[in-house]
């Protein structure tokens, strides 16, 4: 697959403050990029660059081939963004709304009242098509907002933080919807502040720091880079001392824990491991070998949390 | 620019602020509810002022006092239409960009294929088309136009009475008259279209200068307070100069209302350049509204 977006070298300062400093990101076509990292960190400002609302200081940005500085319009075809405030009119009716804008985007009064009824369905507010937008709960805001963004059918959808400020419910929901707008082909590129939102349903993820981008990829990949550990857990028939022994000797293991002490059962030990894949099935292989009668041999896989830990240190632009 | 108008016509934008889509403007709503208040506040000044003061200066009594209110009508019917314009109109348009910053839809707005000038225009034309005055303004200006210039003729003719009777008026041939009385005429039918409009530009572009809908409001009520004073007083201390330097009433009339209407045409340029700067920019992406 191509990358949709790629940034080059991307810069925002504001005087002598650098906001965004020479970002560097492809995201594939299809893909669901999240974006994570601590207020002021610069998602925002990368976010307003790549929808043309704002001239980067230095490097460059494309959307579809199309260059953000340079081809604005043809980059806003392309586009669908959601801001962080989303932005609807109280004074309308649900359906008016997203009748207003198709109208913006020049769609035909003939096509917008099949597409808006399509549109609402999608985002679960058929119900709701006369009511008045202030009537709406802030999850169904967020919906309605996200219904807009895809009037024109854009390839992208670049959303600033869509799950902020919703309850537990309303989350799931939006979750499910980006699932659904992942599966009809749409790239997504979208910022959070809740890891664990972007960790369920992101292909792709980067994140940011004093307008850094500190780390990017997969988690898998992530965690690799920076070199996270990897937490073993191994259960065995009889006395753990000779495993442990064993264990003791790698020099890829570290902080071995006897089962009792994590209040688990005594047939079970974990230890830190910072070997790749194939260093861990050599010493699999090994304690087989020393005849240690394992029952399981696991990887307990460590969250977004520690590789965010890891790959930030708490500075604040 | 023609073209640009066409676009403007049919944008969304200019249908949205009409009330096509919702009610996009809730301090006009409000307003709007004060209307017969403003409307009765508004005559009475209007009355009260052309009447007693014109019937102290003329020396007439009550009874010609009513007689020359009859005939002042339109004049009176144009200020009321002139004051409700110059009241409403920044209502309409300042809160037009600024709301819609603060409700973060302005970003939404800006992402559409419009670009920023189209989008601002649209919201001033659209805006001020939901005054339901301008018919009324305009057959009420025809009228008063005919009047004025009548009157206007009728003083240059009596003018070139006195002159040739050995008077100190100057000389004026037919042409003159007919020209004073066409620049009279002209500018008495531009003067409210042109303060009303003038008035709506201060709002839309304080609007896209401040970054509240209040300060908008206040801002464009103090400015237009201040400049119709001071361009007011100015005017008319030139136009009572004309008076003695050429001891021509009509032509000083005529020419001080010129002057009145030129300097609104130019700040209306001037404002409208700086809105269209404004507009670039942001297009550029110079701007940044958070």
């Amino acid at each position: 697959m191509s990358a949709i977006i790629e940034i080059n070298g991307l810069t925002k300062q504001y005087g002598d403050f650098t906001a965004l400093d020479h970002l560097e990101l492809n995201i594939e076509e299809g893909a669901v990029f999240g974006f994570i990292g601590p207020n002021g960190a610069g998602k925002t400002t990368t976010m307003r660059i790549l929808t043309t609302l704002l001239k980067p200081t230095e490097g460059e940005a494309r959307i579809g081939g199309y260059s953000v500085s340079e081809d604005p319009n043809e980059v806003r075809r392309l586009i669908g963004y959601m801001p962080d405030f989303f932005g609807v009119y109280d004074d309308m009716r649900v359906w008016e709304y997203l009748d207003f804008f198709a109208a913006c985007y020049d769609i035909p009064e003939a096509v917008r009242k099949g597409m808006i009824g399509d549109l609402l369905d999608l985002v679960d507010l058929g119900s709701k098509h006369d009511e008045m937008v202030e009537s709406l709960s802030r999850g169904m805001k967020q919906r309605l907002c996200l219904a807009r963004t895809l009037a024109h059918d854009p390839k992208v959808l670049i959303l600033d933080e869509p799950a902020s400020g919703l309850d537990p419910r309303a989350r799931i929901e939006m979750r499910e919807l980006l699932r659904e707008l992942q599966n009809m082909g749409k790239t997504i590129f979208f910022s959070s502040h809740i890891l664990s939102e972007v960790a369920d349903i992101c292909t792709d993820i980067g994140i940011m720091e004093a307008g850094k981008l500190v780390a990017y990829g997969d988690i898998e990949q992530m965690r690799q880079q920076l070199q996270v550990s990897r937490l073993i857990q191994v259960r065995m028939i009889g006395d753990t001392v000779p495993l442990k022994d064993l264990l003791m000797v790698h020099d890829k293991v570290d902080s071995i824990t006897d089962g009792r002490e994590i209040e688990l059962t005594p047939d079970i030990v974990r230890f830190d491991f910072t070997g790749d894949d194939e260093e861990l099935s050599q010493l699999l292989l090994r304690l087989i070998e020393n005849k240690i009668q394992i029952i399981s041999f696991s990887e307990e896989v460590g969250d977004l949390e520690d590789v965010f830990m890891q790959a930030t240190q708490g500075v604040i632009n | 620019m023609w073209n640009f108008l066409r676009k403007v016509r049919s944008n969304p934008i200019y249908y949205r602020e009409q009330g096509r889509w919702g009610e996009p403007n809730a301090y006009f709503a409000t307003l709007m509810r004060y209307l017969p208040l403003i409307l009765i506040v508004v005559l009475g000044l209007s009355v009260f002022c052309g009447s007693y003061q014109l019937t102290q200066f003329l020396g007439i009594g009550e009874a010609g006092g009513i007689l020359f209110l009859l005939l002042c009508l339109p004049n009176i019917v144009i200020q009321v239409l002139t004051w409700i314009g110059i009241i409403l109109a920044p209502a309409l348009t300042a809160p037009s960009v600024v709301e819609e910053m603060d409700r973060g839809s302005w970003d939404i707005l800006r992402l559409t294929p419009m670009p920023t000038m189209e989008i601002i225009v649209s919201k001033f034309l659209g805006s001020l088309s939901r005054l339901r005055i301008w018919w009324a303004l305009l057959v009420v200006s025809v009228i008063y136009a005919i009047v004025v210039g009548l009157g206007t003729s009728a003083l240059g003719a009596a003018a070139s009475f006195f002159t040739s009777s050995g008077t100190d008026f100057q000389q004026t041939d037919g042409w003159q008259t007919v020209g004073v009385a066409v620049l009279t005429t002209t500018s008495t039918v531009m003067r409210p279209w042109l303060e009303i409009g003038f008035a709506g530009l201060v709002g839309l572009t304080l609007s896209l200068w401040t970054n509240s809908t209040r300060a908008a409001l206040i801002g464009s009520y103090a400015t237009i307070f201040v400049y119709r004073t001071i361009i007011n007083t100015i005017v008319s201390a030139i136009t009572i100069g004309l008076m003695f330097q050429f001891e021509y009433y009509a032509f000083a009339v005529g020419t001080g209302m010129f002057s009145l209407n030129l300097v609104y045409v130019i700040s209306g340029a001037v404002l409208f350049a700086l809105l269209r700067r404004r507009a670039l920019a942001i297009d550029r992406g110079d701007l940044l509204h958070d």
